[in-house]
């Protein structure tokens, strides 16, 4: 009887586990057949579910904002890829169909309004922030920092003039690259979070309500910073300083 | 000597007499009026407090007893200056009015009127007391009036919106001496309708100041400020009787509001003080500290029977509608631009204009909108909202919209209507285009997305960091590390450097004593001279330990510091500064030879 009951113990435990799970290679078999069929949307569900269950490395991001692209969900595409392109800087593909994907959401734009924004200059600081990823900021700067001490180190010590010259040369490289990268730092420890609006017809409210009064339209794709959050509604700031609530799931933070 | 004594009295006498006749002229007058004397329930009955002073010093003027009567107005005493010391003097009349008035039939008697010598407390002058004789009169329970609000009667035009309003004094906590009061034009409005709310300050005399500590929070609403606070109290002044009292007041802050939630919505109290000047001549601030009840909105929504199609929530009318075109001839595949304009007093934001999309021959895009809210000559403000329509004429000849609509609520006639306006047309030139010339367009390569990735790699992303501020903080660790290891090694460096001074100078070098001598040479040149012929021997007895030669310019060196030094010390000719730099000299001459 206790052998039983510890087996039906065991069986529940167990159960979420392993029956009703899919694997990931799954899923992204489902979503790379869907993308051959040319169903994009399907595609990019199979791959939301990766994401959903904590598979989130860029190349997933990748292929899940170009599916979003190829189904003309430029504003999720938008947010997809700017994900990969912050992690990595110089991945050339995520930043290709980045451009590509604006240039299409404002062709779309310009068929619907006879106006478009293709692409927004950030502000010089929050640009300076993004253009290396955390992890490697911090690399950067603390390699740079002991390399310039180690330069110093060696100027000091070494008594010929050669490699006095040289160590004095290195400690002033070193110690500009790190100063880029602390001030690389510190322009992403300054910045407000970011997110980027997600769907087409997104109004700013003037109030964190459903039925509040809204007001000026933000674009799909549109870049905004993030000021504070009540309940389902977030406070966000365009580039342009224009300031309203939007509901959460029209948004996607970046951070 | 009697000639003296008898001066001396009569000196003494004379004094008397004129002090004497000095305090018999100082001379106080206290005067309590009431008018009228009799006087019904209810009724507002003025006191006269006067004073007199004559010839006199400074007195301290006690405030009356009132009894049971009703003070509707500042009960402080009439001000007279206070002269402090002997043999000032001087004349004046002041007066304080008051207006009371009587709970019930009876009489009531007012007292308490007196002069005060400040430095002794005497009772210098005291009023008589007054009886005011109370009838029944027309049967007015002042008891009763007193326990509600206190009312207000205006002596301006009652048209002008911005003066406060008559009847009960809703929005305010009454203060005798001055308070807050805040107004909405209506207690209940529609979503986007215009709303005004103002501030204003009652004070009790005109002369009078304010200020806002805490200003009101509008949530639910977007507000727009009628004028910029300044640091003067109020924009604009009125009186208003307050109690049949009259008070200034004035208008501290006007905002519109334009309702942008449903629901009850509640204003933040305002908080500040007035400050009141009182005391007639003798001008005297008196504070009150003041804040104003909250006050609550309703914002309902136009009801949902009878709405027109496309009618957006949030849209108030009545309003007008004005289109223009910028040009009217325009060359086909060019945009030509009709603005159309919207005025309401209520809120526009969110209004959506209906037009006819699908025009033959032309293609009619609209680009997004823009509101501005700007004041209108009522002293309201007006939303216009600007709407943009972009026409492109695809062949030659007349491009006509038709009529564009905007539906909006009306909370005056409390209907729906549709503004109308007729749409300018539109005269496309030149030559028609190509259906098929879009459908030719070369694909673009900008627009092309890349491939998916070849093998995407189905782990988890972990950042070493998610913040910026910690990863600045990890960041900057070698270079805080570096910098404490450097400190760390350069007071390490100092306090070896200063060990191995003190060591030195412990130690009696020539060097160490040549820089006592110069240390000393202000204060005491024979102990300077001392100390350097001191440091002239031990270096000499260095030279003759290492057994060195010196060069006969040295000892030339040498032997001229030596007799300067003692030429100074024992016989007290020549400059002990002179001999003391020949000194170091031999030293070091010396110094170097050994090296």
């Amino acid at each position: 009887m206790k052998a039983r009951a510890l087996l039906w113990v065991c069986c529940v435990w167990l159960a979420p586990a392993t029956g009703w799970s899919i694997p990931a290679s799954e899923l992204l078999a489902r979503s790379r057949a869907a993308a051959t069929r040319g169903d994009w949307n399907a595609s990019a569900r199979s791959l939301e579910e990766l994401v959903a269950a904590g598979v989130d490395d860029s190349s997933v991001l990748y292929d899940l904002g170009t599916a979003y692209a190829h189904a003309g969900r430029y504003g999720e595409a938008i947010y997809r890829l700017e994900q990969v392109v912050r992690r990595q800087v110089f991945d050339g593909d995520a930043q290709h169909n980045l451009r590509a994907t604006r240039l299409r959401l404002a062709h779309r734009d310009a068929e619907r309004s006879g106006r478009a924004v293709a692409e927004t200059s950030l502000p010089i600081t929050t640009a300076l922030g993004e253009v290396l990823p955390l992890d490697a900021a911090v690399l950067l700067a603390v390699l740079s920092q002991l390399g310039a001490l180690v330069g110093l180190w060696i100027a000091r010590r070494r008594s010929s003039e050669g490699a006095r010259i040289g160590g004095v040369a290195s400690a002033s490289l070193f110690a500009a690259a790190a100063l880029f990268a602390l001030a690389v730092l510190a322009s992403r420890a300054r910045a407000k979070p970011a997110a980027i609006v997600l769907r087409d017809g997104v109004r700013l409210l003037s109030a964190p309500a459903e039925d509040a009064i809204t007001a000026e339209p933000v674009r799909e794709g549109e870049r905004v910073t993030w000021v504070a959050r009540t309940g389902t509604f977030a406070r966000v700031e365009t580039l342009e300083g224009r300031q309203g609530w939007v509901r959460l799931r029209d948004v996607g933070a970046l951070e | 000597m009697r000639a003296r004594a008898a001066w001396l009295c009569a000196m003494s006498v004379c004094g008397a007499i004129v002090s004497r006749e000095r305090r018999a002229h100082a001379a106080v007058f206290l005067t309590v009026e009431v008018e009228p004397p009799r006087a019904q329930v209810g009724e507002a009955v003025s006191v006269r407090y006067s004073v007199r002073l004559r010839d006199q010093g400074g007195v301290q003027i006690m405030p009356l007893n009132f009894g049971a009567l009703q003070l509707l107005s500042d009960p402080a005493p009439p001000q007279v200056p206070m002269m402090w010391g002997t043999g000032f003097g001087f004349s004046m009349e002041t007066s304080t009015e008051y207006l009371v008035r009587a709970p019930r039939p009876g009489r009531y008697v007012i007292s308490g009127g007196r002069a005060v010598d400040p430095r002794t407390g005497r009772v210098i002058a005291q009023a008589a007391p007054v009886t005011l004789v109370v009838g029944e009169g027309s049967g007015v329970d002042a008891d009763a009036d007193a326990s509600t609000q206190p009312q207000t009667e205006s002596s301006e035009a009652v048209s002008d919106p911005d003066a406060p309003p008559n009847g009960d004094m809703s929005g305010a906590y009454y203060d005798m001496v001055g308070f807050f009061r805040v107004g909405v034009d209506r207690p209940r409005v529609y979503l986007g309708e215009q709303l005004t709310y103002r501030l204003w300050a009652y004070a009790a005399s005109p002369d009078a100041g304010c200020e806002v500590t805490e200003e009101p929070t509008f949530p639910g609403f977007w507000n727009e400020a009628a004028f910029t606070p300044t640091r003067e109290c109020a924009q604009r002044w009125f009186s208003q009787q307050v109690n049949g009292r009259f008070m200034a007041i004035g208008l501290v802050r006007k905002y519109a509001l334009f309702a942008a939630q449903t629901g009850r919505q509640r204003f933040g109290a305002v908080i500040g003080r007035v400050d009141v000047m009182t005391g007639g001549m003798f001008r005297q601030v008196r504070r009150a500290e003041s804040r104003t009840p909250p006050v609550e909105v309703e914002v309902i929504e136009p009801p949902m029977e009878g709405r027109p199609e496309g009618y957006v929530p949030g849209t108030i009318g009545p309003v007008q509608l004005e289109a223009s075109v910028d040009r009217t001839d325009c060359p086909v595949g060019e945009t030509a631009t009709i603005t159309v304009r919207a005025r309401s007093v209520g809120s526009l934001s969110s209004a959506q204009l209906l037009f006819e999309r699908n025009v033959d021959g032309a293609r009619v895009r609209a680009a997004e909108g823009r509101t501005a809210v700007t004041p209108s000559a009522e002293g309201r403000y007006e939303s216009v909202r600007t709407m943009e329509l972009l026409i492109v004429a695809e062949r030659p000849g007349t491009v006509a919209l038709g009529e564009a609509r905007l539906p909006y609520w009306d909370p005056s006639t409390q209907r729906y209507d549709v503004a109308r306006v007729l749409l300018p047309t539109v005269r496309g030139t030149g030559e028609a285009i190509a259906r098929g010339a879009q459908a030719t367009e070369q694909p673009d390569p900008t627009r092309e997305l890349r491939a998916l990735s070849e093998r995407p790699r189905l782990r988890a992303y972990t950042p070493w960091f998610s913040k910026g501020s910690r990863a600045l903080a990890v960041a900057i660790l070698p270079s805080v590390a570096a910098a404490i290891v450097a400190g760390a090694s350069a007071a390490l460096r100092f306090k070896r450097r200063a060990d191995e001074e003190r060591a030195s100078e412990a130690k009696n070098d020539p060097a160490s004593l040549l820089r006592r001598a110069q240390r000393s040479l202000a204060e005491d040149e024979r102990e300077a001279c001392a100390l350097a012929s001191r440091a002239l021997e031990r270096a000499k007895a260095l030279v003759r330990e290492a057994e060195v030669e010196l060069s006969s310019d040295a000892r030339a060196r040498v032997g001229e510091a030596e007799k300067a030094l003692e030429a100074v010390r024992f016989a007290g000719e020549g400059s002990a500064r002179e001999a003391l730099s020949r000194a170091e000299d031999a030293v070091r001459s010396m110094l170097e030879a050994l090296r």
